[in-house]
C-alpha cells in the first residue's frame, strides 16, 4: 500500500522547516518521530511545521509532536505550527496542544 | 434527509464492514467511514468527527494485540434518531478492555470530544467491544 505521508526537511536561517504532504497515523507515525527526532538531534535551533498540505493526523500523531518539542525544549528552543486546517485544528483545540505549541497562520 | 429517507425505504439501516485490523488499513476504514456517513447524509463536519473517532478506535484496538486472523466488525446502524458504530471481533472479545490508558489521554479526549456517546460493552454475553453514537437530528445536511 502506498505511503500517505511524504516528510520534506529544508534547513533555513536559523530554524528547521518541516513541510508534512498528507496523512499522519499510526501507519506513518514511526517515519514522523524518526524524522522529527532526527531534526532535533541534529539541529539546535527553533523547527516550523508546515502543515498546509497536511489532510489528517491522529492522537499517535500529536504524541508525536508532543515528543519532539519536549527534547527541543531542552535546548530552550521551540515549535512553531504553521497552517493548519481547520479539521486538525479543532484536534489541537480539543486536546488543548493549541496552547502547548506555537500555532500561526 | 432524501438520503436517509432512501435508506428507510430499503430496510439497509445496517452495514457492516469487515476488516482484518492493522495500521495500514485504519485508512482504508476512514475512507470507506467518510463514504457511508457521506450517504447517509450527514454534515460534512460531522463526516470529519465520525472518521477521527472511529480512526482513534481501530488505533486502540490494534494496540491490543489481537491475532490479525481475527477480523473486525464494524457495523453501522442508522435508527431514526441516531447514527451508531458498534465494534467487535467475529468470535473474540478482549478482556477488561478499557477505552484508553493513561498514556493516551489524547485518543481519549479527541472519541469523548467528537461523539454524543461513548459506550464500553461489558456484558460477556456479547461480542460487541465499544459503541460510539451521533444523535442525526443536529447532524443532517
Amino acid at each position: 500500500m502506498a505511503t500517505s505521508l511524504e516528510i520534506s526537511i529544508k534547513e533555513q536561517q536559523g530554524f528547521v522547516e518541516i513541510q508534512l504532504n498528507g496523512e499522519v497515523d499510526i501507519s506513518t507515525v514511526s517515519d514522523l518521530k524518526t524524522k522529527l527526532y532526527e531534526v532535533v538531534d541534529k539541529n539546535n535551533c527553533d523547527v516550523r511545521i508546515d502543515c498546509s498540505n497536511l489532510n489528517y493526523i491522529d492522537s499517535t500523531g500529536l504524541g508525536a509532536l508532543v515528543g519532539a518539542l519536549k527534547k527541543v525544549k531542552e535546548n530552550q528552543k521551540n515549535i512553531y505550527i504553521d497552517n493548519l486546517k481547520s479539521n486538525i485544528r479543532k484536534l489541537f483545540l480539543i486536546t488543548g496542544l493549541d496552547k502547548v505549541f506555537i500555532i500561526e497562520e | 434527509m432524501g438520503q436517509l429517507h432512501d435508506f428507510k425505504e430499503n430496510n439497509t439501516n445496517e452495514i457492516d464492514l469487515c476488516i482484518a485490523l492493522f495500521p495500514e488499513m485504519v485508512r482504508v476504514v476512514r475512507l470507506t467511514v467518510s463514504g457511508i456517513a457521506s450517504t447517509v447524509g450527514l454534515h460534512m463536519d460531522v463526516i470529519e468527527d465520525i472518521k477521527v473517532a472511529v480512526s482513534e478506535i481501530c488505533n486502540r484496538l490494534i494496540t491490543q494485540n489481537i491475532s490479525p486472523s481475527q477480523r473486525c466488525i464494524i457495523k453501522f446502524v442508522i435508527s431514526g434518531t441516531d447514527l451508531k458504530v458498534i465494534f467487535k471481533f467475529e468470535d473474540y472479545k478482549p478482556k477488561d478492555f478499557k477505552l484508553f490508558d493513561e498514556e493516551d489521554s489524547f485518543g481519549l479526549a479527541i472519541v469523548n470530544s467528537l461523539m454524543d456517546d461513548v459506550i464500553v460493552e461489558n456484558a460477556s454475553d456479547s461480542l460487541d467491544i465499544i459503541s460510539l453514537i451521533v444523535h442525526l437530528e443536529e447532524s443532517l445536511v
